[in-house]
């Protein structure tokens, strides 16, 4: 399509969207808001960060939990110990994304598959272990509590409705960095790495550089991630790092699938309906969410998404076969 | 501009017209690529590092032979997890991040057979047992992946979850601990000073050395062994002179997984079981077997000898920081030598 024709149809995209988001509000009740559809999103964004890295570059990260802790740690410790302004804040925070992901690459730029998804864990596991043990700046145990949510335009980010639609701006326009970058050359340098390493290499890419911009790129999803998050909590601790949370990512991303970076919401609204309703038929939630995960790893290898596009495509097949009975036997009766 | 002496390896096309217009850091790319020259840096470095240990330790004096021996128990401990993690690394491929589930499962086992018989060792061979069998079962999930590295370590997670899960289900979220046997209970006086030891913790570093010598008989002096270092080198020209690798990757997971409930028994002893401890200990031995280089045994051992001792050091002189000093040392160590201190390149050397 030539650009020229490509600009309406975006903007048609653009307010097909923004009328979808003006409409959920109306459509769910306050604590499906709150509960669900913030919550979804908010993971969905920090979901996408790691679902740009195995899909885009092919690069498994658990570390991605330190680079949303970075973000939003910042954020708190700024304007809590430092007395900074919110906004200020805020824009340290996003800005920490890229910078703590350029960070985490540069230690990995040498490992990929296994060896980095090993590396990375411990990363993440070290970031949450060092929130619980320096008490000097991260407050230890307790972390930060009672942060205030900003004003916007005089609309309070603690209230529901506001909160709602400033995660929904900040979801589409990090899709739509994502997607900007995609089609970038850097976009395709990652693909290359993701498809073959050494040819990359071959055709004069530092596999180290394109490594490290990856991470970089994919932190400032997990950023704004980090930030969103705090505000919906009012709080962050070690807690919101651990281990269950680098796995939460993971399970929200494999769920969702890496073949669409949008997956991640999928998935991210899969483990929030989970986590919320499954508690009123067992009281192993987490053994249910373990189960679950396991079987789709088991089941697909593009996650919740795949299933869908399989049922879909053996669906399509079916109806093939049987039209093609179909023209058949009408066939034999003409003959 | 002259040509740098010595061998250096040769560069990447862009690198060498890059560094042609800069003449420092060519000169820096040379003496980083020189083994030589990387070995005489790692050497002042770690030299500069004992230095500061010495120092430090005399200090307190007598207390650093605690320091030691805590180091040389925690490193003991380390070691019973490692080497079945990187045992199943190497010949399976398998990042099994399961492994600090099967240790607590391993050593609340081990607790219900105490609480009920009250005989320890009785009680860490059946929790050796019974991680064991959990080991084979996830192996058995496992295959259904046909080898799909990424997949299978997302069903270990996976299954890490639903572990502790159960384990807070059936056992609670109260930290509990074994009784050691009574042979071992009390402490021990250190000779040539006024300490005392646990005599346990003292039996833990044993067990591990046994448990080293039993992995090397096994390895290098029976036919399982010699079939699963030929694994470790060439699994296809293995399973092609007809022997059945599923067998051996079964036995090489329960073995792991055994190794694993002993560690949870005698972590379960000395310190506590309970919840996110798998976690802890997973995290340990992770970068033991990373600094130590994936799927190499004596690899693990040296690893686990220095991550236990500098753990110990650095949470007696510097607490607060103690995390950081661990990790900031697997990263010198990957910054030296990326595959970790034995790994190699291609594929792991047992």
């Amino acid at each position: 399509m030539p650009a020229s024709r490509r600009l309406p149809a975006a903007g048609a995209l653009l307010v097909l969207i923004g009328a979808a988001i003006a409409a959920v509000p109306a459509l769910v009740s306050d604590f499906v808001l709150l509960q669900i559809v913030i919550k979804s999103l908010w993971l969905g964004i920090a979901g996408m960060s790691l679902a740009f890295l195995i899909g885009q570059a092919g690069l498994i990260s658990l570390a991605q939990t330190a680079v949303f802790g970075a973000s939003g740690y910042l954020m708190a410790i700024l304007v809590l110990d430092h007395g900074l302004t919110i906004w200020a804040a805020v824009a340290a925070a996003v800005a920490a994304g890229p910078v703590a992901g350029l960070v985490i690459g540069a230690i990995s730029r040498r490992s990929s598959d296994l060896y980095l998804m090993m590396l990375t864990l411990a990363i993440g596991v070290f970031t949450f272990f060092f929130a619980q043990q320096y008490q000097p700046i991260t407050r230890g145990h307790t972390g930060f509590n009672g942060f205030d949510a900003p004003l916007l335009f005089g609309a309070d980010l603690s209230e529901r409705k506001p909160l709602f639609y400033v995660s929904a701006v900040a979801a589409v326009a990090v899709v739509a960095l994502f997607r900007l970058v995609m089609r970038t050359p850097a976009g395709l340098a990652f693909r290359g790495l993701r498809d073959n390493r050494d040819r990359l290499q071959a055709l004069g890419y530092s596999t180290s550089a394109t490594t490290i911009s990856a991470f970089a790129v994919s932190g400032f999803a997990a950023g704004v991630g980090g930030v969103i998050s705090v505000w919906y909590n009012g709080a962050i601790s070690p807690g919101s790092i651990d281990i269950t949370r680098i796995i939460e990512l993971l399970i929200v991303v494999t769920i969702g699938g890496t073949i669409r970076i949008e997956g991640a919401f999928l998935g991210a609204l899969v483990v929030t309906l989970l986590r919320n309703y499954a508690n009123e038929y067992t009281n192993r939630t987490e053994t249910l969410v373990g189960a679950a995960f396991m079987a789709i790893v088991l089941l697909s290898r593009h996650g919740l998404l795949g299933i869908l596009l399989n049922v879909k495509s053996l669906a399509l097949k079916a109806l093939r076969f049987f039209r093609g009975q179909r023209m058949a036997s009408e066939k034999e009766a003409v003959a | 501009m002259h040509p740098p002496t010595g061998a250096a390896p040769p560069a990447g096309r862009r690198e060498r017209a890059e560094a042609a217009s800069d003449p420092l850091r060519y000169r820096l790319s040379a003496f980083s690529q020189r083994p030589e020259a990387r070995r005489l840096f790692g050497a002042a470095v770690a030299l500069l590092l004992v230095y500061y240990a010495a120092s430090k330790s005399l200090e307190i004096g007598d207390r650093s032979l605690l320091v030691l021996l805590n180091g040389l128990t925690s490193a003991g401990l380390y070691f019973l997890m490692a080497s079945g993690f990187t045992l199943v690394f190497g010949l399976a491929r398998v990042t099994n991040l399961a492994h600090g589930g099967i240790y607590l499962l391993g050593g609340y086992a081990a607790l219900s057979v105490q609480r009920a018989t009250d005989n320890w060792l009785a009680a860490t061979a059946l929790g050796a047992l019974f991680a064991g069998g959990v080991s084979v079962v996830l192996y058995q999930v496992l295959r259904l992946l046909r080898g799909d590295g990424l997949r299978e370590t997302m069903l270990t997670l996976g299954a890490t979850i639903v572990i502790a899960d159960q384990v807070l289900a059936k056992w609670g979220g109260i930290p509990t601990d074994l009784d050691p046997p009574s042979f071992l209970r009390g402490s021990i006086d250190l000779p040539g000073s006024a300490l005392l030891y646990p005599k346990f913790r003292l039996a833990v570093v044993a067990l591990a050395l046994l448990a080293g010598l039993v992995l090397w008989v096994l390895l290098y002096r029976t036919r399982l062994g010699m079939l699963i270092r030929a694994g470790v080198d060439d699994p296809d020209m293995v399973s092609i002179l007809g022997i059945r690798v599923p067998l051996v990757l079964g036995s090489v997971f329960v073995l792991a997984g055994a190794l694993a409930g002993i560690a949870g028994a005698a972590g379960g002893t000395y310190l506590s079981l309970a919840q996110g401890e798998d976690n802890r200990i997973l995290l340990a031995s992770l970068i033991v077997v990373i600094a130590g280089g994936l799927g190499s045994l004596r690899g693990a051992g040296a690893a686990s000898v220095i991550v236990g001792l500098v753990e110990a050091f650095a949470q007696t002189h510097h607490p607060v920081l103690s995390v950081l000093i661990t990790f900031g040392m697997l990263i010198a160590i990957l910054a030296l030598r990326p595959h970790g201190l034995m790994g190699g390149a291609d594929h792991a050397r047992l």
